[in-house]
């Protein structure tokens, strides 16, 4: 996106390929609705997980949508777009499949074998295979270079040794992304050298799962112990030592999401709803504010999606529009509180689940502070 | 190149030997002789062509370098008044009432912040909530006026108007406001971006603790805020200009009011930061930025204070629903059917 020139103009063939897809996707959501039900809720992308939901979205051809023949569609980020944006507005349960839609399917498809591709491509499309994301650790957070799990090269395998924490969905996954060192960090000249990306079957001997609970009481996360894990070489992505520039590739797709934005999208269409709303000036105002700033996100992530079609990779831009987009995410639980306050009593379930939700949006998939330290560093580079 | 691109360079070309803010008496009889304030307007009705996105750019360009002209005003009126033949081609400009009161084919009313006024000429009233535009004549008996400047240091005056005759014009006052709203944006995204410049190069250049400021993460990550919030108006412009090309009435003022919204707060934040960052030099009037915030800081409230447009997209969300904010009033997608919207033609 230009800060030189504001005044930009959008392609007829995005428009018309976001709209198709929208339709679809809420025809399959009303069928689903009349048929099963599901309760809309905040965050759904990364918690309560429904595997039945996912395999059937899966089923419909909805998993991995921008894939090239046979694996997918071949659709445009674009319309990926317009299906997740369907997905978050329906508050609909889609955390199982959401990780290897967004980003490992992509990560296999650009950097692993084919024999890889084969194995896996059609599992996670079908939601039959689940990923899970072993990057962080306890001493590897934000510093995702610092991270300390060894892969030793032995024979036609590498051993991983190591630990991963909060790890969402570890519980239920049937494979787990990990990012390992092959070379010891005394041994590179750069510190995010010598980091390699596995593809690890959960099932593997050596690992362990054990439960994190969170302040709400509920469990996402894990932490996941590697003892000796033997991964065969075909199952490392892409080149061993470049994982640093692959795995930055992934974060255009993880922090540039609508994802992003419209966590709490289900509580505000609840709040907007109530009378108390229309009622009361101030609370309109509010509304009227976070209807701006909703335009305004939606429209930030579909330049980067537009991007992604033409071939970019927007990584300033998809951190701009987490940090923007979090802000937003925590102003409608507030917003929410308010119209709670305003007597509007059915609102307090979900006020409170997102609120309890709420301290992850900041923290996850880069916190608020490096995202704004990274765009720092593109200006002055710039 | 774009004919957005095109304006913008003549603007910078117009004001490549001037200073940030610095007057140059001559450049609004300059800037009408060009046919600037006539873009927007077909040729045959008065006006010089060319599309909202030039116009916007005009406004914008010279915002960026510390110039509000007539320019908005001018070209509003002239798009309402572009089917009454008797009064399109001369002098006119917009004013825009909370509320306005006709009696008898007349008004008594006290106008506030009108730029642009002349006598001979037309002041065209946009009031808020009525469908019809007014136009005064401003050698009317009853039309007092009284100089003065608003906060930027715009020559701004009050009107005060006794019994003077008003008609109404066969235009959409509610889309005559939408596209001011754009303008103002457009002004306002242009101030923030003089202002983000202005204050990235004195960061860069400004040394304390032995290197320059912006080495110090503190404030470069004041600056990088800055610069979301930058984005965040220059993408909600973006919108509103696409809106105002668009035949979706709805949805054109959603986003000019959203731009509006995003826009001011924006400003304020912006031209907070950016005096914060450059410290007491910033504070003088001899360095350039104080033209730049106070545009900004003025910018917020022109037409009808800020609140109002909050109010008024509320409003308009819980009128149109949920589906009806997502799909269309929120929706990223552009409206394709992309035609200058005109008033109906009348006979006068």
């Amino acid at each position: 996106m230009a800060t030189q020139s504001p005044i930009a103009a959008v392609s007829g063939t995005a428009v018309r390929a976001s709209v198709e897809v929208r339709s679809e996707v809420r025809a399959f959501l009303a069928q689903w609705q009349a048929e099963r039900a599901f309760p809309a809720r905040c965050d759904a992308w990364s918690r309560y997980p429904d595997l039945d939901f996912s395999r059937a979205l899966g089923a419909r051809g909805l998993i991995g949508i921008t894939w090239p023949e046979p694996f997918g569609r071949g659709a445009s980020y674009v319309a990926r777009l317009a299906m997740t944006e369907e997905l978050l507005r329906a508050g609909a349960p889609v955390a199982a499949h959401w990780i290897a839609d967004r980003q490992i399917g992509p990560a296999i498809l650009r950097h692993g074998t084919p024999e890889l591709q084969a194995e896996l491509m059609p599992r996670i499309a079908a939601a039959d295979a689940l990923f899970c994301l072993g990057m962080s650790e306890p001493d590897a957070g934000s510093d995702l270079a610092a991270v300390r799990t060894r892969a030793v090269r032995d024979g036609d395998a590498y051993r991983l040794t190591g630990r991963k924490i909060w790890t969402t969905g570890a519980h239920f996954a049937t494979h787990i992304y990990v990012l390992a060192r092959t070379t010891p960090a005394d041994q590179v000249s750069r510190r995010h050298e010598g980091l390699s990306e596995f593809v690890v079957d959960m099932d593997s001997p050596g690992i362990e799962v054990s439960p994190i609970v969170d302040m709400a009481g509920h469990h996402h996360f894990n932490e996941v112990t590697l003892d000796d894990v033997v991964v065969p070489a075909g199952r490392l992505l892409g080149t061993e030592g470049q994982g640093w520039a692959q795995v930055t590739g992934q974060l255009a797709f993880e922090r540039g999401g609508p994802e992003r934005v419209l966590s709490t999208y289900p509580l505000l269409r609840r709040a907007m709803a109530a009378p108390a709303v229309a009622q009361d000036a101030a609370l309109t105002g509010r509304l009227g504010e976070l209807v701006a700033r909703l335009a305004v996100l939606r429209r930030l992530c579909f330049e980067i999606a537009r991007a992604m079609d033409a071939g970019k990779v927007p990584i300033q831009d998809a951190a701009t529009c987490k940090y923007l987009g979090n802000r937003f995410e925590l102003d409608v639980i507030e917003f929410a509180r308010a119209v709670l306050a305003a007597g509007a009593e059915e609102l307090r379930a979900a006020t409170e689940d997102a609120l309890l939700a709420s301290p992850g949006f900041g923290i996850r998939g880069g916190a608020a502070e490096v995202l704004l330290s990274m765009i720092t560093r593109a200006e002055l580079s710039s | 190149m774009t004919s957005s691109a095109q304006v913008a360079n003549l603007v910078a070309d117009l004001r490549k030997d001037r200073a940030i803010g610095e007057a140059d008496p001559g450049l609004w009889d300059t800037v009408r002789a060009l046919g600037l304030p006539g873009i927007g307007v077909a040729e045959d009705r008065g006006g010089s062509g060319g599309t909202m996105a030039d116009l916007a750019t005009v406004v914008l360009e010279f915002a960026a370098r510390g110039v509000r002209l007539p320019i908005a005003e001018t070209a509003i009126a002239g798009w309402v008044l572009q089917n009454d033949r008797d009064r399109r081609g001369g002098a006119a400009t917009v004013a825009v009432l909370d509320d306005a009161v006709v009696a008898g084919g007349r008004l008594s009313a006290t106008i506030r912040g009108v730029v642009g006024c002349t006598v001979p000429g037309h002041l065209v009233l946009l009031v808020r909530n009525q469908p019809a535009p007014l136009v005064v004549d401003t050698a009317s008996a009853g039309v007092r006026i009284v100089a003065g400047v608003d906060l930027a240091g715009t020559a701004t005056d009050e009107l005060h108007l006794r019994d003077v005759p008003v008609v109404e014009v066969a235009a959409d006052a509610q889309e005559a406001l939408a596209r001011l709203a754009v303008l103002r944006a457009a002004g306002l995204v242009g101030a923030a971006r003089g202002a983000y410049h202005l204050t990235s190069s004195h960061l860069r250049t400004r040394e304390q603790f032995g290197k320059p400021l912006v080495a110090i993460p503190i404030v470069a990550t004041s600056l990088a805020s800055l610069r979301v919030e930058l984005l965040q108006a220059q993408t909600a412009l973006t919108m509103a200009v696409e809106g105002a090309q668009s035949t979706a009435g709805g949805r054109a003022t959603a986003a000019a009011t959203a731009a509006r919204i995003v826009a001011a707060s924006a400003a304020t934040g912006i031209a907070g930061r950016a005096h914060q960052l450059h410290g007491a030099i910033g504070t003088t009037a001899e360095y350039a930025l104080h033209h730049l915030t106070r545009l900004l800081w003025a910018g917020r409230d022109v037409d009808l204070p800020e609140p109002h447009w909050a109010a008024q997209l509320g409003s308009q969300a819980l009128e149109a629903g949920e589906e009806d904010v997502w799909d269309t009033l929120t929706a990223p997608e552009p409206d394709l059917s992309s035609e200058n919207s005109t008033p109906a033609e009348v006979t006068s």
